[in-house]
């Protein structure tokens, strides 16, 4: 039988942890308001909690983050993440965060550090931002993925012969250069290009320059 | 034959945005020791007026040049516009998240609020400066 269900990860979700129970009722209504999937957790601890393992990395979405929570902050919780390598963007929000704080949440990746009270408008924007972000992150992964098992499925002379078919290298210099014949250069140069399900040699530098 | 207008030396180039005179002699005697060329400007138009040399090692932008607000960092969003990235501190005489979050997101690489610590400064600095260095080295040039 066929799994008809989409893959759970490409439903994004936006991830709210804040200690304070009104904000998360709030901001679960808000969310919902505007048909945005959510989910709420009380501390940073039942986030990690509830997607342990290699879930984290499967998530779609972005992350809500209180900065001042009991038990694990909210910067812990961004390092934590980071190390788990959690693709969801975060937004802070914080009641009590000075200028230091904020500068430090940036440069560790922080897409947004937003003050407590703020619009829910401006709340809203930063979240379809985020969103955004993350589905041009995972787009660009699934690429990345799809050219990387293309180029793993090359065997060993496959890939010398690519490698040198892209430093510009003619058949004729390439076989010299393995000791191989010139019509073995072509066959193998012709299943690679096949394997890489490319038809010219630009379409197949464009393919590797967008592989990272 | 040969192009002398090379500049040999190719000391790194060190930028100095603020519209304090004090500023920028402070931080020139400051960072004098480091080797590095610093040239200073006193407005953000006067800096864009300038022929920017996209690969200097770092520039020191006030946060609030003339006293406007933020207009350091509109600068600094300005050349991300025109596509020029040079490892960029703000340095703010007055500051609130909502300005730094924006100058992070201009791709600031910091935001210090002044005074600044001298010596932390001098260390970010001086590591710009090596970072430099170091590509410079594996350029090849044309």
């Amino acid at each position: 039988m066929k799994d008809s269900k989409p893959p759970l990860s490409f439903e994004q979700v936006v991830h709210i942890i804040d200690d304070d129970e009104a904000v998360l009722d709030s901001l679960s209504m808000l969310l919902d308001s505007v048909d945005i999937k959510n989910a709420i957790y009380p501390n940073a601890q039942s986030f990690l909690t509830a997607h342990e393992g290699n879930s984290i990395q499967q998530l779609s979405g972005c992350i809500v983050l209180d900065i001042r929570m009991p038990g694990m902050s909210g910067m812990e919780c961004q390092q934590r993440l980071e190390a788990l390598k959690c693709p969801l963007p975060i937004i802070f929000i914080t009641g009590h965060g000075d200028v230091p704080m904020a500068v430090e949440a940036m440069k560790k990746g922080a897409i947004e550090f937003i003050q407590k009270p703020f619009r829910e408008q401006e709340l809203l924007d930063c979240i379809h931002h985020a969103l955004t972000l993350n589905k041009t992150a995972q787009k660009r992964a699934s690429h990345s993925l799809d050219v990387a098992q293309r180029c793993e499925s090359l065997t060993a002379r496959e890939n010398e012969v690519m490698e040198r078919v892209v430093a510009g290298l003619l058949n004729k210099t390439i076989a010299n250069e393995l000791n191989l014949s010139q019509r073995t250069i072509e066959i193998h140069r012709a299943n690679m290009m096949e394997k890489m399900r490319v038809k010219s040699l630009a379409e197949l530098m464009t393919l590797l320059l967008t592989k990272e | 034959m040969f192009n002398h207008h090379i500049n040999h030396t190719r000391l790194p180039i060190i930028y100095l945005v603020d519209h304090q005179r004090k500023g920028r002699s402070a931080l020139t005697e400051l960072l004098a020791p480091l080797g590095a060329q610093i040239e200073n400007f006193p407005s953000a138009k006067r800096f864009l007026q300038h022929d920017i040399n996209a690969q200097a090692a770092c520039l020191l932008l006030e946060a609030h040049l003339e006293d406007k607000k933020a207009s350091g960092i509109a600068l600094l969003e300005q050349m991300a516009d025109r596509e020029i990235y040079i490892p960029t501190i703000i340095l703010a005489s007055s500051s609130d998240i909502p300005t730094a979050v924006r100058a992070m997101r201009a791709n600031a690489i910091d935001f210090i609020e002044k005074p600044y610590v001298e010596h932390m400064l001098v260390r970010q600095v001086k590591s710009l400066l090596s970072q430099t260095r170091s590509t410079q080295l594996h350029t090849p040039t044309f």
